[in-house]
């Protein structure tokens, strides 16, 4: 069975190991990383933010005992008939559902050497770059075991030269934060990490600084500074630069070296490395899975009746052959998986003042469920700033196996799924649901398309 | 006609000089009240003020550097290209992403920005940066053009 997959972030790539461990012969059709490669390394399937207007409940009102992300993903799905996850779930087991996906996503991450931590009972308390909480149900090795409840002490490791990260300012804000959700306990200090004067330079530029810690001449040269940063019991959280390859173990080196815990900040000061660190991780997994990437662009699709038959799509040029016309591939497919992401990936464009999907035209619904395509963007934004942004809802709708919907209510295509944020009626960054709609819609319209 | 002038203050803060001072009153206050009390002029009023300014640094981009610039307005300043030049380890002497962003910067600006000296240093033009640009801008062009030396 031959499955084209559009997409290559979070979405995609778990619809394309999925179909690949389904024994299909996968095609991951991707134009460039996506949302996914700019994420900050936490994985919300329903997070609360406690100290923001308009946010999740962290605590059931009847009872008043905190909500687990499983409890709240119930109250999301209860809050909106559309969102994804109500279409998803109402067929199945949540909590299984929840379980194999976050367990199939560990499996696929673990041999670049990045797992899922946390667990789906209880959320846990992360700290930002400035140092404001963040509730997050999972997140992925770097971040992940930065959990503030379970620390002794807390320290935040200043790297001298590092743009846009300010310690003190971030330990004020943490501190107050932290009394505010009752976590004011622990001891919290700023420890300098003193760094030759060869990397002093080097820091200016965090990319690059993160690619140093993962070579051994560097980590020689570092061994008796991060080493005086250890103390027992200590939980040294770091600026996001550990290491640019999942695979070079640079936070593990630091847990060793210290003799204590070590973690990074959520967030990007200048940039964010867990996304950039994911993606790769994804990718490899594709790799050993024997799916193949194109990158290019897919443009036109042949049906039959009802079914996709195939899709053409402009390969992208080598880099430095911009002025060269660009290739085009014909790939025929049984199945087809749309994960283009929103407005960033091109699943949602705007031409001639009209918001559309691209590919299949199919119609487009905000979060109250109202007709959107043909209707400009700058219609679909309010002046509000914390309020609710309808355009930030558009989307696809789709029926319980994901197979995006037609004008008339019905799905389009028998073949083609949709899944992630091309998915419509939830807006990722209100809901804190974003990710978490991708790993289980990718995975389950993997499941789906493999049985076409 | 400097309706798009909006690089004032950001120059002013980036060179550290009096240039950019000089200039937003030399448009902004002498350029007005020369018109309010000069003859009618007459010609084109683009083609007036560049005569009158390009002394100053004023000037219009040229093709090239438009369509460039256009391109690198574009940019999410989403730190792609730097995280993918470290991996490969390209070396040039400005951040890819810093490069994007002062290329999109001259063009709003119409004046050279001072640049720092190791833009020019070469990087090994391996274009990795391209290729994980989520808005397709020509990265290493861009740099390329960056580090030309003009007139």
């Amino acid at each position: 069975m031959r499955a084209v997959v559009v997409g290559g972030g979070l979405a995609g790539s778990c619809a394309a190991l999925e179909l690949a461990s389904r024994g299909a012969d996968v095609t991951l059709v991707s134009a460039a990383p996506g949302a996914t490669a700019l994420s900050w390394g936490t994985l919300d399937v329903a997070a609360a933010s406690p100290l923001r207007r308009g946010a999740l409940p962290l605590r059931d009102a009847a009872s008043g005992r905190p909500l687990a992300p499983l409890g709240r993903l119930h109250a999301v799905a209860a809050a909106n008939a559309a969102h994804p996850y109500a279409t998803l779930l109402r067929a199945r087991d949540p909590e299984e559902e929840v379980k194999e996906a976050v367990a199939a996503l560990d499996a696929w991450l673990a041999p670049s050497g990045l797992r899922v931590q946390g667990s789906l009972a209880q959320t846990r308390w992360l700290a930002d770059v400035h140092g404001a909480l963040r509730a997050a149900d999972l997140a992925i090795s770097g971040a992940g075991e930065g959990d503030l409840d379970s620390a002794g002490e807390i320290a935040l490791v200043d790297v001298p030269g590092l743009p846009g990260f300010e310690v003190r300012s971030a330990r004020r804000t943490l501190a107050a934060e932290m009394t505010a959700v009752g976590l004011a306990s622990r001891p919290l200090s700023i420890v300098r990490l003193a760094l030759p004067d060869s990397l002093r330079d080097v820091a200016a530029q965090p990319a690059r600084f993160a690619r140093c810690l993962d070579t051994d001449a560097v980590r020689d040269a570092l061994q008796g500074a991060v080493a005086a940063l250890g103390a027992e019991g200590r939980l040294l959280l770091f600026p996001p630069v550990l290491g640019l390859e999942p695979t070079a173990g640079t936070r593990a080196w630091i847990e060793a070296t210290a003799g204590c815990r070590a973690a990074e900040l959520v967030g990007a000061p200048s940039l964010s490395l867990a996304g950039f660190r994911l993606d790769r991780a994804l990718a490899a997994a594709q790799g050993r899975a024997r799916v193949t990437r194109i990158a290019g662009r897919v443009q036109r699709f042949e049906s039959e009746a009802v079914r996709v038959r195939t899709v053409q799509l402009a390969t992208r040029n080598a880099p430095g052959q911009r002025n060269r016309p660009e290739d085009s591939a014909t790939l025929v497919c049984d199945a087809l998986v749309l994960a283009m992401g929103r407005f960033v990936g091109g699943g949602i464009v705007e031409r001639d003042g009209q918001i559309a999907e691209p590919l299949l035209g199919l119609p487009l619904h905000d979060l109250a469920g109202r007709r959107v395509d043909g209707l400009a963007a700058r219609q679909l934004v309010r002046r509000d700033y914390e309020g609710e942004q309808p355009l930030f809802g558009a989307g696809v709708r789709t029926d319980m196996r994901l197979r995006p919907l037609g004008v008339d209510g019905l799905p389009r295509f028998a073949n083609c799924f949709a899944a992630g944020d091309l998915l419509g009626s939830f807006d990722p960054a209100r809901d804190r649901t974003g990710l978490g709609v991708a790993l289980l819609s990718g995975r389950r319209a993997g499941i789906e398309a493999s049985s076409c | 006609m400097l309706k798009g002038y909006r690089g004032f203050s950001r120059e002013f803060s980036h060179t550290g000089s009096l240039r950019a001072l000089w200039m937003q009153v030399r448009t902004g206050a002498a350029h007005v009240v020369r018109r309010a009390f000069g003859r009618d002029a007459v010609g084109d009023p683009i083609e007036r003020f560049l005569a009158n300014y390009a002394a100053d640094g004023f000037r219009l981009p040229d093709a090239e550097s438009a369509a460039l610039a256009l391109a690198a307005e574009a940019c999410l300043v989403c730190g792609l290209c730097s995280a993918e030049c470290a991996r490969s380890g390209g070396a040039p002497g400005v951040d890819p992403r810093d490069a994007v962003i002062a290329a999109s910067r001259m063009a709003i600006d119409w004046v050279r920005l001072e640049l720092p000296e190791p833009i020019a240093t070469p990087c090994s033009a391996c274009r990795a940066c391209e290729a994980v640009c989520p808005v397709q801008i020509p990265i290493h062009h861009v740099q390329e053009w960056l580090a030309a030396p003009r007139s």
